[in-house]
C-alpha cells in the first residue's frame, strides 16, 4: 500500500484534503476497544442469520418490552396480554413481526396485543431471517441445532407455541431460512457446508419434519444461493446469488435468479452491468398473478445509482419503469397488482417512498419525510393491499412503525419505537 | 497514537498513518494476513488487529460522516462485523486491510442508506480549527475552500480519495472495492485531485 501522491503538487492537495477529515475521539475508540475484549468471540458462526431461542427462556421480558414501547402502549399491552396470549386481528387484519434488538415480536396492525416471540443471540442486520406461511400461522426462523455451531432452521406458529429445530441431514452442511412454498408444506432454505463449497445451492425440505431433503441448485463459483420468494403458483423461486462482495465480507451484492420448483433452470433476472442485494429484505416480489416480476437493481459503474424494473416471470420482456436515481432497495407488488412500492433515496440523505404502476406510469411519492426529518424505508403491504407498513425514523432519537394507506393517507403511529441502529426487519402476515 | 504502538509481536513498530496535516505512508504493515487467521479463533489476535486499524477506520469514517455520534456509532458496527465474519477473511483474495475496508465502506454506506443524515462537513471541521490567529485564519480559509470543494465531490470521487488516502488502500484495492479497475481508479482519483488544485488554485489566486 504505497503512498503515490504523483507530484508535489499532488502532495499539497491531498495533505490538504487530509486535513478535511477528523479522528474519532481516542477516548471512544477505547472504550469500544474494551467493549470488544469483552464480547465473546463467535468463532465459526455465520453471519447471515439470527438464532432463535424460545422467548420462555428469556427472563427479561418485561424490560424489553419496556424498551421499545412507551408507557400508555405497556399499559395497553399489559391490559391485552391478560385476556389473550397472541395476536389479534384488528385494522387491516393480520399480524405485524419485527425485530427490535434482537428480539422478535408480533402485534396486531392496530397497535395491540404485543407479544415477544422470540430472543436471538445475533444482530440480524444483514438478511430476512423470519418469514411467515402463507396462510399466517407459522413463522420460519434462522435456529441453532444441537451441535450450537451449525446453523439451522426453526418453525414456530405465530401465537408462540410449537417451537421446533428441523434436524440436519448430516454433521456438516448448514440450512438456513428460507422461502415458503404457497402450500406450507415445503420450504426452501440456503444450504452451505464450511468445509465443501461445492455443497453451497438451495434444498427444499418438510416444513413439517424437515425430512424430503431435495438438493434444488448447485452454486457455480461456491458462493451462497438464498431463496426469496416462490411464485404465487408454486411453480418457480427467485433467489439470490451472493456477489463476490457479500463473501468478502461486506454486504452482499450478488444477482437475482430465478429457477423452476424443480429446480431445473437458473435464469438471471438483473440485467447485465447491474447488481442487486438482498440487504434490507427482498428485492423482488412476484406480480399477484404470478406472470411478471418486480425488483430493484444497481447500476455497477454508477456507486448507489439504482432503478426499479419489471420483466415477465421466464426472464424476458424487462423494462425499466423508473428513472434511475439513489438507492431504491425494495420493490414490492401490491395485492390487488396495481401498484409497486419503492423506496429511494432523497438528496438530502433521507428515504422516501413512492408507487408507480407496473407499467410505469403514474409515479408518486407517498411519504415527504424529507421536509419532517424522517427516512422511510423498505415498506410491505398488509395482506389486503389497502394499508403500508413502514420505518420512519428522525435523525437523531427514536422513531416509529407506521401504518399509511397506500397513498400515504392516515398515517398511525405504532407503539414500536425505532432507531437508526435497529435493522429493517418487519412483516405484515395474514 | 500509532507510533506509539508496537506490534504484539513486538518485531516492529507500526507505521504512522494520516493525520492531521500530513498524508498517510502506509506502507503494508507485515502480519495483518496472519493475525486475521489468528483473529478467527484468537480474541486477542482481533483485538490487535483492532490496535492496527481503529484510528485509520475511524478517520475512513469521517470522511464520509461529518456527524461525531455517528461516525462513532458507525466505527462500532464496523468492528463487531470485522469479529462476526472474521473467519470469512481468505488471505489468497487480497489484504486483510482491503477486507477490513470493505466492510467499512459498506457499513457506512447502510448508514445513509438507514437515511441518515447527511450532515455538511464544514461545519464540524470548522469547531476543529484553531485560534485567530492571522495565519490560522488564512490556513482555514483554504481548508474551507477544500472542504467545500470535497463536500460538493461526488459519493464516488469522496470514497476514491477515502480508500485510497486515508484508508491507504492500493488503487487496485480500492478499485476492486468500487468495481472498477486500476488504471480506472487511478484516473478517477486524478481528476478528483486535478478538481481540488483548481479550487486551492483560486484561493491562492485571492
Amino acid at each position: 500500500m504505497s503512498n503515490d501522491p504523483n507530484t508535489s503538487g499532488d502532495s499539497a492537495v491531498i495533505d490538504r484534503y487530509l486535513e478535511t477529515v477528523r479522528d474519532v475521539d481516542t477516548q471512544r475508540l477505547a472504550r469500544l476497544r474494551e467493549q470488544l475484549a469483552a464480547t465473546p468471540h463467535p468463532h465459526r458462526r455465520r453471519r447471515r442469520f439470527t438464532i432463535a431461542l424460545p422467548s420462555a427462556t428469556i427472563p427479561a421480558l418485561v424490560t424489553a418490552i419496556a424498551l421499545i414501547v412507551g408507557s400508555v402502549a405497556l399499559i395497553q399491552h399489559s391490559r391485552n396480554r391478560a385476556s389473550a396470549g397472541h395476536p389479534g386481528t384488528a385494522a387491516d387484519g393480520g399480524t405485524i413481526l419485527f425485530v427490535r434488538q434482537n428480539h422478535w415480536y408480533t402485534m396486531a396492525p392496530n397497535g395491540t396485543h404485543l407479544h415477544m416471540l422470540l430472543s436471538s443471540t445475533a444482530d440480524c442486520s444483514d438478511f430476512g431471517c423470519a418469514f411467515f406461511s402463507p396462510d399466517g400461522t407459522r413463522i420460519m426462523v434462522a435456529a441453532h441445532p444441537a451441535d450450537r455451531i451449525r446453523v439451522a432452521t426453526a418453525i414456530i406458529r405465530t401465537n408462540g407455541s410449537g417451537y421446533h429445530v428441523l434436524p440436519l441431514p448430516d454433521s456438516r452442511l448448514n440450512l438456513g431460512p428460507g422461502a415458503w412454498a404457497p402450500s406450507g408444506s415445503r420450504i426452501a432454505l440456503a444450504g452451505w457446508d464450511d468445509s465443501n463449497k461445492s455443497r453451497a445451492g438451495l434444498y427444499v425440505v418438510n416444513s413439517s419434519d424437515g425430512k424430503g431433503l431435495v438438493r434444488l441448485t448447485t452454486s457455480p463459483d461456491g458462493r451462497h444461493d438464498d431463496p426469496l420468494l416462490y411464485s404465487p403458483d408454486g411453480s418457480r423461486l427467485l433467489f439470490y446469488h451472493e456477489g463476490t462482495q457479500g463473501s468478502s465480507g461486506g454486504p452482499g451484492f450478488g444477482g437475482l435468479f430465478e429457477t423452476t420448483a424443480a429446480g431445473s433452470g437458473r435464469v438471471k433476472l438483473n440485467p447485465p452491468g447491474t447488481y442487486v442485494t438482498a440487504d434490507f429484505g427482498s428485492p423482488a416480489s412476484w406480480s399477484p398473478d404470478g406472470k411478471h416480476i418486480a425488483f430493484t437493481a444497481f447500476d455497477d459503474t454508477r456507486a448507489g445509482v439504482s432503478a426499479v424494473f419489471v420483466e415477465n416471470a421466464n426472464g424476458s420482456n424487462r423494462h425499466r419503469i423508473t428513472p434511475w436515481g439513489e438507492w431504491s432497495t425494495s420493490a414490492r407488488w401490491s395485492p390487488d397488482g396495481s401498484r409497486i412500492v419503492f423506496d429511494r433515496l432523497a438528496m438530502n440523505g433521507y428515504h422516501n417512498l413512492f408507487v408507480v404502476h407496473p407499467d410505469g406510469t403514474g409515479l408518486k411519492a407517498i411519504t415527504s419525510n424529507a421536509q419532517r426529518g424522517l427516512g422511510a424505508c423498505c415498506s410491505v403491504w398488509s395482506p389486503t393491499g389497502y394499508k403500508l407498513l413502514t420505518s420512519l425514523v428522525p435523525v437523531t432519537g427514536t422513531g416509529h412503525l407506521v401504518t399509511m394507506n397506500a397513498d400515504g393517507s392516515h398515517l398511525e403511529t405504532l407503539p414500536v419505537s425505532r432507531t437508526n441502529n435497529d435493522n429493517w426487519e418487519y412483516a405484515w402476515g395474514r | 497514537v500509532w507510533s506509539d504502538m508496537r506490534d504484539p509481536a513486538g518485531s516492529e513498530t507500526l507505521e504512522t498513518v494520516a493525520g492531521p496535516g500530513r498524508h498517510a505512508t502506509l506502507s503494508p504493515m507485515r502480519g495483518d494476513e496472519a493475525l486475521a487467521q489468528a483473529a478467527r479463533n484468537d480474541h486477542a489476535a482481533f483485538l490487535a488487529l483492532y490496535d492496527r486499524y481503529a484510528v485509520r477506520v475511524g478517520r475512513y469514517v469521517t470522511a464520509h460522516i461529518a456527524n461525531p455520534s455517528d461516525a462513532e456509532d458507525v466505527v462500532s458496527l464496523v468492528f463487531m462485523r470485522v469479529l462476526e465474519r472474521i473467519h470469512q477473511y481468505r488471505p489468497e483474495r487480497g489484504s486483510f486491510a482491503a477486507w477490513l475496508f470493505g466492510i467499512a465502506r459498506n457499513t457506512v454506506r447502510e448508514h445513509y442508506r438507514k437515511g441518515w443524515r447527511f450532515v455538511p462537513l464544514l461545519a464540524s471541521h470548522r469547531a476543529d480549527i484553531g485560534p485567530s490567529a492571522e495565519d490560522t485564519v488564512l490556513h482555514r480559509d483554504a481548508l474551507d475552500a477544500v472542504g467545500l470543494a470535497v463536500q460538493h465531490l461526488t459519493s464516488t470521487q469522496r470514497d476514491a480519495l477515502a480508500l485510497r488516502f486515508v484508508a491507504g488502500l492500493t488503487y487496485a484495492e480500492a478499485g476492486r472495492l468500487m468495481g472498477k479497475n486500476e488504471d480506472a481508479c487511478r484516473k478517477l482519483v486524478g481528476r478528483t485531485i486535478e478538481s481540488l488544485r483548481l479550487v486551492m488554485d483560486e484561493e491562492d489566486e485571492r
